[in-house]
Parts: structure tokens; sequence; C-alpha cells
């Protein structure tokens, strides 16, 4: 019942709000009429005994405002009160408004965009069922934050020996060749997995079967299972495809089955078009130092992560002390969700989150200075409200309140921009020519924005809002309308805000600037090699078909012949590997002869296996020696070529022909090659090159130098072997610019974010020197009546305003420093510290400040002094 | 003699101004009590605390209305418009059932303090 009743008047005090007042007033009222009857009694004549009642009684409408406040459900009433008010304050002043939302719709949208890529990128959702249970393995050391993956034994042993996974699958990255009677040969990406692989992920599929329990044992794996994408377009959804057989590396192969869309996870699969069982030889089951599977589990429900972990621990252990050529040391459970980044590219999603938030930061400044220049102008209004009687807080909450409106519309139209920007991003991130970032608006992300927006409507709307409520009645009523709350501390507050904001900006801008001039210098960079004039091409030949060294270097000794005769080909080389990203293949070594040269550590070099003519193809110098010929074959002495840097590194002024490494002879001395792809760390500086003939191998490189239309070479090696595809084929230069692509979006993304910032520091000194010109006015006035001239106007505005900028670049500049710094931990083949980048940063900023104050420094200076000092 | 009461009035006043919760417990005590009776009107509320105490409480009107609006919200008390003595249209406070409850309680727990209060400043 009294429930009831509380329910009942709460309803009645929120929507019979007018009725209860004028309740309220009636009563009232007749109290005091009560008292001035009691007051006649007592003997007063009429007119006295009013006066006297509503002396006694006090100011109405303060205790009314009081009773209200008594009443639970109040503060609806009131928000709603304040809400309704703030409304009307932003209606009033729409430039301010207009601004203000502007401002932290750009702030809180790069924000929110930035979180959904870091989400996307680190901890994102899955598809799969009961995603919770879905791990990671990796293998660590304690030297390195690098995560490893596994060798074949070391695979087998966590599956054999006890283990709390209800499934643990492993898979491998791997181009297939596929073709079709009537189609070109085609390279497709697939992965080889274990059987384990589908039952573990969960998701049934859509056509047909997943592999069966044995499909993974050699001689049984001639299935495959087709990605839903990929059997749409090679083969127009055809329902009836279960059952056909395709030729993959030359081998017939049954389509068993079609998963679904929502099956084909790109970040950790990769793009694949399919699936096929992976079968381990008898060597890979020996050979743990061999690490390249990525190995993936299912936790059982009822045990959690650290106790997998625990037990996943006591394993490596052992495994450490039962085989001593493991190299790794420990083993690591990640959550599936956060799995798809390795740790140092973590770092750097986390550091353009930072950098994101320096944007939010500078918005949040610049919204503080623009409500200290706005309530600093209400002042009058707040003493008054003052003086009427509203107690501090309650100014205080309607200051917040404003502050919070427009942070709520600022991240209603931040959703907007970041869905903006979101696409802009998914579109920028590109792997083998497939969108690999789907970013798209999310409860998390609306979550994320709400959040922002709540703490940023508070962080630019607390401090003005607590200086304006400090405002003394007295003195803001005797100073007239203006300028109450401008004394030194509120001005000290401002100045500090646009130097941090300035500082911010100038950080972000140099930070871009350096990156995206760093990799300007770095494409500028000589090789060391001609990057102009050639055209390359990818070849995998399949184990099946060339497995022996003969097959395959009969392979490519007939694929070099068929070029070279081509008209427009000048030159022409096989290589394992092109100086693009890296060499693939490192090994230690050791100098013959020279145990100590080494200080006890084996040095490690980069190996490329090449064919003769290859420096010669490349442009690459001979600098001593000889290079490899015909007669460097697999009958003849093991030799080598080292670079330069090698060779001064270990002989110094003497020449190391015909010297030894590893028991192979060195035979010449070349120019050093940078990786012109690549301007992340290279695992080291020494190169050495064999001769193919020697160490052949079914994965290597074309290398043409001439005219030649990539299909011409697709041709040649069509009409060599029809099955046979050529991955990527065209020119060296294009192939650099795709892998620069993805290091150039890292350069826009820092460069529109400075430029974001810088825009918004502008428009924050515009604001603070506006306000200047505003309390100034008559100041100004009585200068040029007293025959101050338009320079001297010009000057004292903009020279304010270049004081501050030039503090804040200053400090700028500390901070730039320390971002060049971490750049170049995380990108050390990035050129960096140019002088030129900080001169035009600094020059930007101070244009931009002079810019800036120039409007408000030219309405200063056509100030009227008559109508100034009438004025005041 | 009237110098006196006007300084105490103003303490009180004072005091019951303060939002002090000790002290918004006692004036809502009062008011209990003095509704106990039978229901009456604002104004009958304040003349009855300042009669009842011979005139050394008195309650402020700005502190009145607002303990009334609390313990109604309270469901202490209700309110209904009704006709004063001089046919004025007038609210009408009344205690509850909780509200009855309530100013037993407090009755007697405020005896227990006097009487323990008391026992103290005659001990001292």
């Amino acid at each position: 019942m009294q429930q009831y009743h509380k329910f009942i008047s709460s309803i009645r005090a929120l929507f019979g709000k007018r009725k209860l007042d004028a309740e309220m007033d009636e009563e009232m009222r007749s109290h005091v009429e009560m008292r001035t009857q009691a007051n006649i009694n007592a003997g007063m004549n009429p007119d006295e005994a009013r006066y006297a009642a509503t002396r006694e009684f006090g100011w109405r409408e303060s205790i009314k405002e009081t009773c209200r406040e008594q009443r639970r459900g109040n503060w609806i009433e009131s928000l709603w009160r304040d809400l309704h008010f703030a409304a009307r304050m932003l209606c009033k002043n729409p430039g301010f408004t207009l601004i203000s939302v502007l401002t932290l719709a750009l702030g809180l949208g790069v924000n929110t965009s930035m979180f959904t890529a870091l989400q996307a990128l680190i901890s994102r959702p899955l598809t799969f069922p009961e995603p919770g249970g879905l791990m990671q393995l990796f293998q660590t050391t304690s030297s390195s934050r690098r995560e490893s993956h596994h060798s074949v034994p070391n695979f087998l042993d966590y599956k054999t020996q006890d283990n709390d996974f209800e499934f643990i699958a492993a898979m491998n990255d791997k181009s297939f060749n596929l073709s079709q009677a009537g189609q070109p040969a085609e390279s497709v990406r697939g992965l080889q997995t274990t059987a384990d692989f589908f039952p573990l992920l969960g998701i049934q599929p859509e056509l047909g079967r997943v592999f069966v329990a044995d499909e993974d044992q050699a001689g049984r794996n001639n299935v495959v299972v087709l990605d839903h994408g990929f059997w749409l377009r090679r083969f127009a959804g055809d329902t009836n495809i279960i059952g056909r057989v395709i030729r993959l590396d030359g081998e017939s192969v049954t389509v068993v089955g079609v998963m679904p869309a929502r099956f084909h996870d790109i970040m950790l699969m990769g793009p694949v078009s399919l699936w096929r069982p992976i079968t381990f030889t008898d060597e890979q089951r020996a050979n743990r130092g061999f690490q390249f599977l990525k190995c993936i589990a299912r936790v059982r429900p009822e045990v959690s992560r650290v106790q997998a972990q625990a037990r996943l621990d006591a394993l490596a252990a052992r495994m450490a002390l039962d085989h001593p050529d493991n190299s790794a040391e420990g083993l690591r459970l990640v959550p599936l969700a956060e799995a798809s980044l390795p740790p140092e590219a973590r770092t750097i999603v986390w550091s353009v989150m930072g950098l994101a938030g320096f944007v939010l930061l500078i918005a949040c400044a610049n919204l503080a200075n623009l409500q200290f220049a706005r309530t600093a102008r209400r002042g009058g209004e707040f003493a008054i409200r003052g003086a009427l009687g509203a107690p501090r807080a309650r100014l205080l909450r309607q200051l917040l309140t404003e502050s919070l409106l427009l942070a709520l519309l600022g991240g209603l139209l931040s959703l907007l921009v970041a869905s903006w920007s979101n696409a802009m991003l998914g579109r920028q991130f590109v792997s083998d020519g497939e969108t690999v970032l789907s970013l798209s608006l999310n409860l998390k992300m609306i979550g994320f924005a709400l959040v922002a927006t709540t703490l940023s409507g508070l962080a630019f709307g607390l401090v003005p809002a607590w200086l304006a409520s400090r405002t003394e009645v007295n003195a803001a009523l005797k100073q007239g309308s203006r300028g109450t709350t401008s004394d030194q501390s509120q001005n000290r507050l401002q100045h500090t805000l646009i130097i941090a904001e300035v500082a911010l900006a100038l950080t972000l801008l140099a930070g871009a600037g350096l990156v995206i001039r760093g990799l300007q210098v770095f494409a500028k960079l000589d090789p060391g090699w001609r990057v102009d004039g050639m055209t390359i091409g990818y070849l995998t030949l399949p184990e099946s078909k060339y497995g022996s060294s003969a097959a395959q270097m009969a392979f490519v000794d007939r694929l070099q012949e068929r070029l070279a005769v081509l008209p427009g080909v000048e030159r022409i080389a096989v290589g394992w590997t092109l100086p693009l990203r890296q060499f693939n293949v490192t090994g230690s070594f050791t100098i013959d002869g020279r145990p100590d040269s080494t200080n006890g550590h084996a040095p490690s070099r980069f190996v490329n296996g090449i064919t003769p003519h290859y420096f010669e193809t490349l442009g690459i110098r001979v600098v001593a020696g000889r290079d490899f010929t015909t007669a460097d074959n697999a009958k003849a002495p093991a030799v080598v070529i080292i670079n330069e840097t090698m060779a001064h590194a270990f002989w110094s002024e003497r020449s190391p022909i015909g010297q030894r490494i590893d028991g192979e002879e060195i035979v010449g001395v070349v120019g050093d090659v940078r990786f012109p792809a690549n301007p992340g760390e290279q695992r080291t500086p020494f190169q050495t090159y064999r001769p193919f003939a020697q160490s052949p191998g079914g994965i290597f490189t074309v290398a043409i130098r001439g005219v030649v239309q990539p299909n011409t070479l697709r041709h040649v090696v069509t009409e060599l072997d029809p099955d046979q595809p050529v991955g990527s084929p065209g020119s060296a230069r294009a192939d650099i610019g795709t892998s620069l692509d993805n290091w150039d979006v890292g350069g826009k993304l820092l460069g529109s974010f400075a430029f974001l910032g810088l825009f918004l520091a502008g428009l924050g000194i515009y604001g603070v020197i506006s306000g200047f010109v505003i309390r100034r006015t008559g100041e100004i006035g009585v200068r040029m009546a007293l025959g101050a001239q338009l320079h001297d106007v010009l000057w004292l505005v903009i020279g304010r305003g270049l004081r501050l900028s030039l503090i804040g670049t200053a400090i700028g500049l500390v901070g730039a420093f320390g971002l060049a710094r971490l750049l170049g931990s995380v990108l050390p083949g990035l050129p960096g510290g140019d002088p030129l980048v900080v001169t035009f940063v600094g020059t930007l900023m101070v244009a931009i400040t002079i810019l800036a104050c120039w409007f408000p420094a030219w309405r200063a200076a056509k100030v009227d002094p008559m109508v100034a000092l009438r004025n005041e | 003699m009237g110098g006196v009461y006007s300084s105490l009035d103003i303490r009180w006043k004072h005091i019951f101004m303060e939002k002090t919760e000790l002290l918004q417990g006692t004036l809502d005590m009062l008011i209990l009590g003095v509704l106990r009776r039978k229901p009456l009107h604002g104004f009958a509320i304040a003349e009855r605390i300042k009669q009842l105490s011979d005139d050394a409480l008195k309650v402020g009107e700005g502190s009145l209305y607002p303990a009334l609006y609390r313990l109604q919200d309270k469901g202490w008390i209700e309110s209904e418009w009704g006709q004063s003595e001089n046919n004025r249209r007038a609210k009408y406070y009344k205690l509850t059932k909780t509200g009855r409850r309530r100013v037993e309680v407090e009755s007697e727990s405020w005896d227990k303090m006097c009487f323990a209060i008391g026992r103290i400043m005659k001990s001292a």
C-alpha cells in the first residue's frame, strides 16, 4: 500500500509538476493569510499584518525549490529542467555549439574508429561457437619477445602427452597449384590442417563433410574442403561439386565439402581458398628444429586457461629436458581472439591508439577553453543566479549538464565520423588483394564512444564549471555583465591548455613527418641493385612432381633457356629470393681455421641460392673475385660469394678470396644489397650467395632484365608444364609498391591525426585570442587613441598568440624527440632524425598560429577608439 | 524576557536551517509528535510546536515545509485539502499507519536518550 502510494506520488511529481506547484503555492499563500489574520488578532493594522507575515515567511520560491528537492524522483525532474535549459543555452549560441560539436565529433570519431581497429586486431569477436575455449599455442624463449611456431615432433608430443585440450590441431599455409582442363593454371592459397581442425572450431560444413579421422595419414589425404567464396568464384556455387575431382599440385583430389563463409576467419587463416589434410614425412617427424606448424587448441570447458597453462608449463619443462635440441623454452596459450598479431605489432597498434588519444586530448583542451570563454561571458548570469539563492552545487550541475549535452551531441556525430573512417581504413589494409580487416559499427564501439563521450564531457566541463561556480557574487555584479571570471588564474589555465594543445599537435606532426619523410627517403635509397626495368615471378614446384634436386634443376635450366631467347630479354637469372623484403634463409656460420673470430657466438648470415648472371641481371656490383659459372655445379667443390660488409667485418683490409666459411670456398665479394620493400629490421647485415646448382630448391623467383610482358612469363611456364602457375608476375617496382603501401597506410594515418590535431590547435588559438581581443577592446581603443599604429595593434595580438605557440612548440619538440626514439625502436630500417622535418613542422606550427591570430588581430585593429571608449 | 526568546529563536532557526541529519530528524520528530493527536495544516503545526514548547521552539517556514514534503515522501504523513477553522482552504497533514508506528519508536528512544543524558549531566 505504501509502495503504491510512493509510486503514485513520484509519478505525480514527474507529470503533475505544474499542478503540484500550484498546490504548493496555494498552501503557502494560505499560511501567510493565516499568519496575517493572527497578526490582526494580535492588534496590528491589516497592511502591517500582511507585511510582517510575508516578511516572516521568507522567499517563497526558494522554499518551494527546497520542498521540491525533498522528493525522490526529483532528480529526474531537475535533470529534465537542466537539460531543457542547457538545450536553450546551446541554441542561443549556435556558433559555439557548432564548433564544439564538430571538434568533439572529430576527436571522438577518430578514437572510436581506432578503438574498433584495435579491437579487430587485438581482441576481436570470433564467429566460432563457444569461442572462450579457443587458444593458439606459441613457443617462447626468455631472451626475446618473439613467439614462434612448432615442429612436427613437438606438436605430436602436445597431442599425445596428457593435456587439458578437447582438441588440438596444427595447420600450415601453403600455395597450391590448381589446374583444370580449359582453364589456365592458378596459384591458390590454402591451409594444410590436421583432421581435428574442423571439429575443434565447431562449425558444420555447408555442403558435404569435413575430413575424417585418418585422412591426415599419408596416402589418404587426396581430399579437399573448399571455402565458400572460392566455391562461388571458381565453381560458380555449383551444388553438385561434392565428389568432383580437381588437380592440385598435379595430383587428383576429391572435393568432399564446402565450408560456410563465416568459417573463413581471415585473421586466423589468411586469405585461404581451400583446406587439405596435412601429412608429415618421416624427416619432418624427426626434426625438432623445423618450426612451421601453427597450433590451435580447444581447452576443455571445465578447465580454466590458467590451469591449462600450468599443465602446459609442466609439459614444456619436461620437453626441454628430454630434447635439448629444442630451441624453445616455454609454451604459451593465447586466446584465439588476441592471437592474430605478434607482440611487436601489438606495440605498434597500441602506439597508434595512443596517438589517436592525443587528438582527443587536443579536442578536450579546445572545448575547455571555449567553455572558459563562454562561462566568463556568462559570469553575470551566474552571479545573479547565485544572488537569488542558487546553491553552488546547483550551478555546477547546470554547467556540467551543458557540457555533457554537448558531448552527447558530439558523440552521436562521432559515430558517423567513425563509420566513415572505418570504411576508409578497412579498404586500406590489403593482403594478397583481399581486404583483411572488416570494421563495422558494433555494440562495443558504441559503448566505447559513450564512455569516451562522457569522460571528455566531464574533462572539458568540470574545470570551467568549477571556476564559474566560484564567482564572487559581489565582485561579479559590480564589474558588470562582462569579463567577470577572467582573473589571473583563469588566464593562466587557458594559456596552459593552449600550450599543451600546441605541444601535442606538434608531437603528432613531427611523428607523422618523420614516418612519412622516412618512408620517402627509404624509397629513394640506393638498394645496391637496379629495381627498374625488371620483371619478376614467383614459382613453387610441387614436391609430388619435382621431388628431386635433378628435376628442379632441369626445370630451372629449361626455363632459363626458353626465356633467354625471347625478344626484349637482356639478362635472366633465378634465385631462391630477390632482395625485396629479406632473404628467406638464414643460418649461423663459422670461419674455417678461425674459431675465435666470432667470440664463441656463431653469427648469422643470409643465404641465397642463385644461378650465374644473377648479379649482372640485378645490377649488383662484383667487387672482387668472380661470379658463379655453370661449372660450379653439384659435382664441383662448394663455393660461396659474400658481401662487402661481411668481408670488412672478418677480413678488414685483407682479401677473403680463397678463405673458407663452413667449408665453402669464398670465390667473390659483391656489393651490399638493401631490401627496398621492408623498412623493418633486418636480421643480419651479412649476405652470402651459393650456386643454385649446388643447392637447388622448388621455391624460387625468376628475374628478367629487359622489356617483357608479365603474361609472356606465364605463357613460357605453361608451355613447360601446363599444371604450373606463376605467382604474381609483374615488375619488381610494382611488387615493392604493394609492400610499401601497407607501410604508407601507417604514415597516412599518423598524418591525418597530425593534421586533425593541427586544425584543432589552430582553432583553439583562434578562440583564446578572440577572447583576449574582446576583453581588451577598451584597452586597444585607448592605445589607438594615444597613437598606436595598425601594426602595433596587430603585433600586440599576434605576438600574444605566437608567444604561447612558441612555448608549446618547444615542449612539443621534446615530445617529438621521444616519439622519434620510439619509432626508431619499432622501425629501425627507417631513416630518422631528419632536421628538415623538424624545421618544416615548426614553421608550419608558427604559420598556423599567425593565421589563427590574424582574424582576431584584424578585428582588434579595426576597433574604433571612440566606440571602444564609450563602451567602457 | 522577549530578548531571551528571540535569541533562542534565532539560534534554533539557524540550527534547523543547517542540514544536519540529527537536527533534521529532531524537527521531523516534533512534527510527527504534534500530528499524533489530530490532522493539522502547516500554520497550525508551527503554532502548535511554539505553543507546546512554551515559545521556546519556533519553526521557520523555510524548514517546516521542506520537512513536511520530506515526511510525505517517506510515507509517514499524508495530506488532503480541507476547510480551516475560519473557512479557508488549507492542506491538512495526518499521520499514516507507518508514521504512527514511527512516532512511537521515536518517542521511546527520545525518552531513553533524555534519561541517559540527564543522568550524565546530573552525575557530572
